[in-house]
This record gives structure tokens, sequence and C-alpha cells, in this order.
């Protein structure tokens, strides 16, 4: 599970990231691709001191402006019980 | 033997230094060819100036590669419990 395919897999899910400027974003996010773009809904903004908040229906963010994205800690679990489900898939096509 | 690869570290925590002198540790679950490193149970310590610290816990994270300096291994393996894990290694010396 590569770094990237775990955000791929995120897709839809709510995401906190930090920016290297230390302002942060919370929102859903809608699509990434391989350069850590990422376009996101419902977003709300917090800047670097945490004291002014912006609110947008949509953003795009720069993956070069990234620090590091906080995503939901059963998304692991979530992609193990996937990959289970899609394996057992398979098997049962194959055996046909 | 010594580890000397990061993949050597998968599933074993790490401090991972930062270039803007911060450092994240936790649980290394995944990296890549950028450095990008999945982390698990993530904890941000970052500097100011005068030496304060400020200790951040974050959870689950993908850590962009571009800014980290440094990796370094934090202790033995552990699962995703806490619980100290029998790895083979230390199997052989019992």
């Amino acid at each position: 599970m590569l770094p990237l395919s775990l955000l791929n897999a995120a897709q839809g899910l709510p995401l906190m990231l930090e920016l290297k400027s230390r302002e942060t974003i919370n929102g859903y996010m809608l699509a990434c691709d391989t350069f850590m773009n990422l376009t996101l809904r419902d977003v709300v903004c917090t800047s670097a001191d945490g004291k002014e908040f912006k609110k947008m229906d949509e953003m795009f963010v720069r993956g070069t402006g990234i620090r590091y994205v906080r995503v939901p800690e059963n998304l692991l679990d979530q992609i193990v019980d996937e990959r289970a489900v899609k394996r057992e898939e398979r098997r049962r096509k194959a055996g046909q | 033997m010594a580890k000397t690869k990061l993949s050597d570290l998968i599933n074993r925590p790490i401090r991972v230094f930062l270039s803007d002198n911060s450092e994240v540790s936790g649980e290394l679950l995944a990296f890549d060819g950028y450095m990008n490193l999945v982390i698990a149970d993530a904890q941000e310590v970052s500097r100011t100036r005068k030496g304060v610290e400020q200790t951040r816990t974050l959870g689950l994270i993908v850590l962009r590669g571009e800014r980290v300096l440094s990796t370094t291994p934090a202790g033995p393996a552990q699962d995703r419990q806490g619980r100290l894990q029998t790895n083979l290694d230390s199997s052989v010396a019992l």
C-alpha cells in the first residue's frame, strides 16, 4: 500500500491537511492525482495562528504546498476489508 | 545485523526529521520513491527558536516526502495495539 494509493482510497472521506505555510484545511476529498494535488468540497481553512477561518464550497490544493495529510483512522481497516472481498470475488469467478 | 534500509523499518516505530526543525514519530506503514511516508499514531514535535517543544497528536497521516531529512528507528516492533511483537530475530536468540 503506497502513500498515494492510500490517499486515493480516501476519496469522499473527510481529510485534514496542513500546508507548508502552517495553514490547515479541512474538507471532504473529491479527487487526487499523482502529484498529490487535491480537490476538496465543504472546506474550512484555518490560518497558521488558528485565529481566522474561511469557508469554501470547493477548493483545489496544489500538491507541492502540502506538509502532511491526516486521513481517517479506520481507512486502513476499510481497505483491508475491501481487498478481502475482492479476493473472494476473484476466487469465486475463477472457480466457475 | 544493522537495519539500513527504509523497508526494514516498516511496521516499526520511527522518528522522522523534517527540514523545518520539526520531527514526526510514529509507526511507519508505507513509503514510496518520493519518500512520502504513511505513519500511524503520528506525533509531531515542533521546536521554536527558544528551544520550547510543542507536541501534537496527528494520528494516521500521509507525510509528504519533500521535507523529509532523515529517518531513524525508535524502538522495537509493536503491533497496532501496542503489544510487543516477538519477531524471528528475538525467537532465535531465545
